[in-house]
């Protein structure tokens, strides 16, 4: 291993010489979001077919309740429920129904334990694929030679999940540490990370 | 010092050269791959001693007779010459020696009457001359001349058993053979950087139907692909056909259905033992991510789609063409050899290729003028720059080496550390299960191994449907492979004679002429199917 092992051991120093990278509770809060992001209605909101799937979805109270949230008088609401694929609403109508197409979503798959569920694989958990930070323009001198490391991770989704799901960020951050406390006595290299996949 | 392997590569050479073989003929004979063979022929891997007892076999020669230079084991092979030892029983009798009528060695070596001096490799007289040195330019070219001198003074000496060791040595004594430098590699390997089944006849116009057929293959091909990987393929049908109690159609449509998690299983399996460890999930660059769920990133694969419009115009005017549309066999199957980068893509502004990297780049295109031959980039209209893929830039490159175009320019790369083998096991193994499952006609296994590579191809980038795997350069760059390779097959249509019509999709080439000529007709990888034969032009 070049440089010295605690070069990066003091968590907030580690930008001095340049690298680029992401907290590693970050990086995990977004690859749950792609996770969400990239299940669902996949037709856009633009077309008849995903905005008919749209409102179907939020064709219920907590539906209502969510377009309400996002500006839009009940009447209006009223008249899309009853026409669903009739109805062509503004560009800004449709970004606003989109938006609480998403919300609900997300509410719904915490809610109903898809997420944990999918995550967890019955116990067998997801192979997390962790990509160093990126040195790039680290002067060679204090570039350390990090790999990306692949491990399967177990247990900790219904933490991750509830600690994403109320936003608490610290929470995740602490999740992460575990999860790197796994790797080896380097673990604090990837307290920071350029980025983490999941195969999920 | 040429040392006996040199001299093996020269006889082998000298052999070929004789009955008119071509390196895919010999590959055949000895049941390994014709890239195999060129690296053996051109000095980059070795002989070994298996290959030995199966090249006798293949020339029906003693090993001897093989290993004593290559002025005796062509005078034996022509039957000029006494074998040192009868061939032993389990090969053909020597009784047919290879056939007598010459299919026409290469002969303008010996053409031009102008100052011919010895070559420094083989001692024959030599047109070229490199740095001052005469010399034959290949080891085929030493290999024809050498042919050429044994001919006429062959009959001359009727050597008696026991003279015939002096006489031996003397003859060998104006073929020193020094190793043909590998240098002048055959044209197909500099060419194009991948000598394989896809592309791998590029000097077009050789005659293939006049060389004598070779003997069929007894071995298959060992060590061609892992035989636990096709085990696994094939035990999966056979499973799944079992529970189905034998009904083709559903068993069809359950292998289907588990396509994309068997490919994967068997890509991971592939790559057990691999020397690089590829990242599955890299953080997508911000030119590879979709701009939105149904549209398309930035990068432009280069898909083909182009007609030859002179050709058309003459054909509308009254012209009549008779018009051949050729099917090139599992696309995104070959195309799975390509270069991919193995790693997180980085940016890189130097402007240079390296060649032991890949990925994406920002480039210039240079300007294209030939309108018998489509525009490498595609059916791309606005001017500018772009981003392609590396399949695509070193297709470009390759055509400015060719002197068909300039060279690209590159703004910017998004590159890591490359290599082309990294599906090459997965894809041996697909290859040689679809080729056995074709001569068994058993087309179950057929479309399952359809399904395999082309899902795999479309759902290795950002798909729910494979959650595996989340490289969308890969999926540009295997499918800019197909393009390419398509564009290579135009360009060799074309070089062989041949007029192009049209080249569109990942498969269609339609050409006019002879093209069996050109290409061979079949189901394999390097062989084309003929879908029609259609008139262009003429009253309608």
């Amino acid at each position: 291993m070049a440089g010295s092992p605690d070069l990066w051991s003091r968590w907030g120093q580690w930008q001095k010489s340049d690298a680029a990278g992401i907290k590693g509770g970050e990086a995990l809060i977004r690859e749950l979001n792609r996770i969400v992001h990239t299940s669902g209605i996949t037709s856009p909101v633009t077309t008849r077919r995903g905005l008919t799937a749209r409102l179907r979805y939020l064709d219920s109270p907590a539906g209502r309740a969510e377009l309400a949230a996002q500006g839009i008088s009940p009447r209006t609401i009223r008249t899309w429920m009853k026409a669903k694929n009739k109805t062509s609403p503004t560009p800004a109508s449709r970004e606003k129904i989109d938006t609480a197409y998403w919300h609900r979503r997300r509410e719904n798959l915490i809610r109903s334990g898809w997420l944990v569920k999918h995550l967890d694989n019955d116990g067998r958990g997801r192979r997390m694929e962790i990509h160093p930070v990126d040195q790039t323009r680290v002067e060679s001198k204090y570039r350390r030679d990090l790999n990306s490391r692949t491990i399967t991770v177990r247990y900790i989704w219904s933490d991750l999940v509830t600690a994403w799901a109320n936003k608490n960020a610290n929470m995740v951050d602490e999740i992460w540490d575990d999860v790197i406390s796994d790797l080896d006595s380097d673990y604090n290299a990837y307290a920071y990370v350029s980025s983490v996949g999941f195969n999920a | 010092m040429p040392g006996i392997e040199d001299d093996l590569r020269v006889t082998v050479a000298a052999l070929m050269a004789n009955r008119g073989e071509r390196q895919t003929d010999l590959a055949v004979g000895l049941g390994q791959a014709q890239a195999q063979i060129s690296r053996k022929l051109t000095g980059r891997a070795h002989w070994s001693l298996e290959d030995v007892d199966l090249l006798a076999a293949h020339y029906r020669l003693h090993t001897l007779d093989l290993l004593a230079g290559p002025t005796h084991a062509l005078g034996v092979a022509r039957g000029d010459l006494p074998a040192l030892k009868p061939v032993s029983p389990w090969t053909t009798t020597p009784a047919a020696p290879a056939p007598a009528p010459e299919p026409a060695p290469p002969e303008p070596a010996q053409a031009p009457p102008v100052p011919v001096e010895p070559c420094v490799l083989c001692g024959q007289p030599a047109p070229d001359e490199v740095d001052g040195f005469p010399q034959h330019l290949t080891a085929e070219d030493c290999a024809a001349a050498i042919a050429a001198t044994r001919r006429p003074t062959v009959h001359t000496p009727q050597d008696t058993a026991l003279d015939r060791p002096s006489t031996l040595t003397a003859r060998e004594q104006p073929a020193p053979t020094a190793p043909p430098t590998p240098a002048p590699a055959p044209a197909d390997t500099t060419l194009d950087d991948e000598p394989t089944d896809t592309d791998q006849q590029q000097s077009a116009p050789a005659p293939a139907p006049a060389s004598p057929p070779p003997p069929p293959s007894h071995r298959g091909t060992p060590h061609y692909a892992s035989g636990t990987l096709i085990e696994q393929i094939t035990d999966r049908v056979r499973d799944v056909l079992a529970e189905h109690g034998g009904d083709l159609e559903t068993a069809q449509a359950a292998l289907l259905k588990t396509a994309i998690p068997d490919v994967m299983t068997l890509m991971r399996a592939s790559r057990v033992g691999g020397r690089y460890e590829h990242s599955e999930f890299p953080p997508t660059a911000e030119i590879l991510r979709k701009k939105s769920q149904k549209g398309a990133d930035e990068i432009w694969e280069g898909r083909p789609k182009w007609r030859n419009t002179p050709l058309l115009k003459a054909a509308r005017q009254g012209e009549r063409f008779e018009v051949t549309a050729l099917d090139m066999n599992a696309a995104y199957l070959s195309a799975l050899k390509c270069h991919l980068p193995i790693g997180q893509l980085r940016e890189d502004t130097t402007g240079v290729h390296d060649p032991k990297k890949a990925g994406v780049h920002l480039i210039t295109p240079p300007a294209w003028d030939h309108p018998d031959l489509p525009n490498p980039l595609g059916n791309r209209m606005e001017p500018g720059e772009l981003w392609v893929t590396e399949s695509t830039l070193r297709l470009l490159l390759d055509c400015a080496r060719k002197d068909l175009s300039d060279a690209p320019v590159i703004h910017r790369s998004l590159v890591s550390g490359a290599s082309e083998a990294l599906l090459e096991k997965l894809r041996r193994a697909l290859t040689e299960t679809r080729k056995t499952a074709l001569a068994e006609g058993d087309e179950l296994t057929v479309a399952y191994v359809k399904a395999m590579y082309s899902k795999f191809v479309s759902t290795i980038g950002e798909s729910s449907a494979n959650r595996e795997i989340r490289r969308p350069d890969w999926m540009h760059l295997i499918r800019a492979k197909a393009f390419a390779n398509l564009w290579m097959k135009a360009h060799k249509a074309r070089t062989a004679g041949l007029k192009v019509v049209e080249i569109s999709g990942t498969d269609e080439l339609h050409v006019i002429g002879d093209w069996r000529t050109a290409f061979t007709e079949g189901r394999d990888l390097n062989q084309v199917k003929q879908k029609d034969v259609y008139t262009l032009g003429g009253e309608r």
